[in-house]
């Protein structure tokens, strides 16, 4: 073999050496990125604790809405970014209604968007969580027509506990959501301004595949325990109540008819009420 | 074709492979499809850069092939696992 067939040999060598290396510097940067940005939420179970987080402060928070925790979609972007998505849903009349979705944005484990659409109409400054003052409440039943399916917020004339809450179920009332007093409800109910979140736990549908009580001081632990908390629960001094006075319900989200709640008024077993929802 | 020349071809061919599959992987993650009915390009790859690394003229290449193709699976099932371990993205 001549010199000028080796050196063309070798020029054409090293023209394929650095086409293939070329090439899989370009082909590489996406996958290890991605493969990083997965490896950083899945480890330690980042994401799921984000994810679990949200859908805690729904349940415990929000006396109407409920966030399917089923209906998660999770899209990690390779850089470090994470998207997930859910479907929020309420009760009518014992039926679950998709109302609505919640959105969420994070950059490395820090909450950089938040949308939330309803399927309905809502009021401008609606936000979440929910903020009850004593503004809210309602005494008389004026414009409530017997015969409709509605969803109030009531306040019960004393505390029960979950068992007793079976006085209601006998006039034919579904008690969605359990207020828990958590010693900071007389501040929050008698207060004009937003001071926190009531806290309670949805009574129909179990969080994380436990029901009601147990899963309750379960997800009040993790908001307590999160290191980042996008608003202020003040769940540690609440859990901190709770664990002490035990679970004592002041109130709840029902599902009624007009005539129902007219009865329970009458009857003195709820206080006062706010208007959740009329039927669809 | 010499022997050696061909066994070149095949070490280059090698190293294709290995880079389709890489490519493959991209594909995936950016159109979101796993691309399962694909599994025998790694495969083949794999194969290629076996015989590929029993001669001289070809080794390198069969090598290099080898090395990219099993860090190509090995990145995918991170991110498989990754996937499969948070709720709702897999």
């Amino acid at each position: 073999m001549d010199t000028q067939k080796i050196i063309l040999h070798a020029k054409q060598r090293a023209k394929w050496n650095t086409i293939i290396v070329l090439l899989t510097i370009i082909l590489a940067i996406s996958p290890i990125i991605y493969m990083l940005s997965i490896t950083y939420y899945a480890a330690n179970d980042r994401a799921n604790n984000l994810i679990a987080r949200t859908t805690a402060l729904y349940a415990l928070t929000d006396p109407a809405v409920d966030m399917n925790p089923t209906t998660v979609q999770t899209t990690i972007s390779p850089l470090f970014n994470l998207t997930f998505e859910a479907e929020l849903e309420e009760q009518y009349a014992g039926q679950d209604y998709t109302v609505g979705s919640y959105e969420a944005h994070y950059g490395l484990t820090t909450k950089t968007a938040e949308k939330i659409a309803m399927n309905y109409p809502t009021p401008a400054d609606q936000q979440f969580p929910k903020y009850f003052t004593a503004t809210d409440f309602q005494l008389d039943m004026k414009e409530i027509p017997d015969d409709k399916w509605i969803t109030v917020f009531a306040i019960f004339n004393k505390n029960y506990t979950e068992d007793e809450l079976q006085v209601f179920l006998r006039h034919n009332v579904s008690v969605l959501w359990s207020a828990v007093d958590t010693g900071l409800e007389e501040e929050i109910l008698t207060s004009t301004a937003d001071t926190y979140p009531l806290i309670g736990y949805p009574m129909t549908k179990s969080v994380d595949g436990e029901q009601t009580e147990e899963s309750f001081l379960k997800q009040l632990e993790r908001l307590a325990e999160s290191p980042q908390q996008p608003i202020d629960l003040a769940a540690k001094k609440r859990l901190a109540y709770v664990k002490e006075h035990g679970i004592s319900i002041y109130g709840g989200t029902l599902s009624l008819k007009g005539s129902a709640l007219k009865k329970l008024m009458d009857m003195h077993l709820i206080q006062k009420f706010k208007l959740l929802q009329e039927d669809m | 074709m010499t022997k050696s020349t061909g066994f070149f071809t095949l070490g280059l061919l090698a190293a294709g492979a290995s880079l389709f599959t890489l490519f493959l992987l991209n594909i995936a993650l950016f159109t979101h499809t796993p691309f399962i009915g694909m599994w025998y390009v790694p495969l083949v790859s794999l194969v290629l850069a076996c015989i590929a690394l029993t001669q001289k003229a070809s080794r390198k290449y069969g090598l290099y092939a080898l090395l990219l193709t099993s860090c190509t699976v090995l990145i995918a099932a991170v991110i498989l696992w990754g996937l499969v371990s948070i709720n709702g993205a897999y």
